[in-house]
């Protein structure tokens, strides 16, 4: 959550101001994108689907209801169904295997080759879990989300989110060994 | 391969600079717009519905209470026998003022009697109805009723 963000949200939907949108766009962005990368596995399609996301949410943004969680959940709801959306749509074209990381990763932080490999091994490994649990590890692993954050967002009770995270990651070893 | 730090290098997952751009662009030309959702729709319907029905209510209710309160008992007062026979002796009375007035109009103008020199037909049949001969100056006075009664005979 950013500072500020009920009044940026608030101006943007009883207002429809452009502007505060831009924040919020500017704050989230990144992370719809890594969220939808992840599932996805192909930087195009990453960029379509995250362009999607922003551009529903903008056209139904009066239509927003705040309900005690964050907006991001808002926006990784719209996300989850979107990549839903693309897999009905290309249920043939589904890459199971390796991601394209090339000109994904952040510039200062780039790592080496062979923990290049390590990511699309373990990105591919996600791919296979079912939706929950890797939203489960993505929110509390790679976005470094508090319990309290990831249940907000997954709309879930603390609880269950730590049993869902705990599975989850006995998958995604599991996974990970067997591809291996 | 240690799973926890390799699940936060994905963190480094970024989007392309220009991409982010030409979306955020693209995305804030549009201007949002108040939706019509079926919320709202079912609410106009219910607003509009419900003064009919209660414009409706109210009709009825005044329209009703006045039937029942003032109206119903001056109705059931009226005889129906009663009025039938006013009327009866209204219509009687007209008659009876017709008959006295052609009395006295024959009674006190004479007609002159006038040779019909053709005969009269009705409706385009050849059959005669009447031919009546007068003298050029009346002797008596005849009344329109004789007259009328020897045209039919």
């Amino acid at each position: 959550m950013i500072d500020g963000e009920e009044k940026l949200i608030q101006d943007a939907v009883k207002e429809g101001d452009s502007s505060a949108f831009g924040k919020l766009y500017d704050h989230y962005q990144p992370m719809i994108y890594r969220f939808v990368f992840i599932k996805v596995g192909r930087r195009e399609e990453a960029e379509d689907i995250t362009h999607q996301v922003f551009l529903q949410a903008w056209q139904n943004i009066r239509t927003y209801r705040h309900r005690g969680y964050p907006f991001g959940s808002w926006l990784y709801r719209i996300a989850r169904n979107q990549v839903i959306d693309h897999y009905r749509s290309n249920k043939n074209d589904v890459p199971l295997e390796a991601a394209d990381l090339e000109g994904t990763l952040h510039q200062v932080s780039q790592p080496d080759i062979s923990s290049q490999m390590d990511m699309e091994r373990v990105m591919a490994a996600i791919r296979n879990l079912k939706p929950e649990y890797q939203e489960a590890i993505i929110f509390r692993f790679v976005e470094d989300l508090s319990i309290k954050e990831t249940a907000n967002a997954m709309h879930k009770t603390e609880g269950a989110v730590k049993l869902i995270q705990h599975r989850a990651i006995e998958e995604l070893k599991k996974n990970i060994h067997e591809s291996s | 391969m240690n799973l926890l730090e390799t699940l936060k290098q994905l963190k480094a997952i970024q989007p392309d600079p220009t991409f982010s751009e030409n979306s955020r662009r693209s995305i804030l030309a549009f201007i949002p717009t108040e939706p019509i959702s079926s919320r709202r729709i079912l609410v106009r319907f219910l607003a509009a519905t419900g003064s009919f029905v209660l414009a409706g209510a109210l009709i009825f209710i005044i329209a009703g209470g006045l039937s029942t309160t003032n109206l119903a008992p001056q109705f059931s007062s009226i005889d129906p026998t009663a009025l039938h026979a006013e009327a009866q002796a209204i219509d009687t009375q007209i008659e009876l003022l017709n008959v006295s007035y052609t009395e006295s109009a024959a009674s006190t103008e004479p007609v002159p009697m006038v040779k019909i020199s053709h005969p009269i037909v009705i409706s385009g049949t050849s059959s005669t109805l009447a031919v009546i001969t007068a003298s050029s100056t009346p002797t008596s006075t005849i009344s329109v009723d004789e007259i009328l009664q020897g045209l039919s005979q």
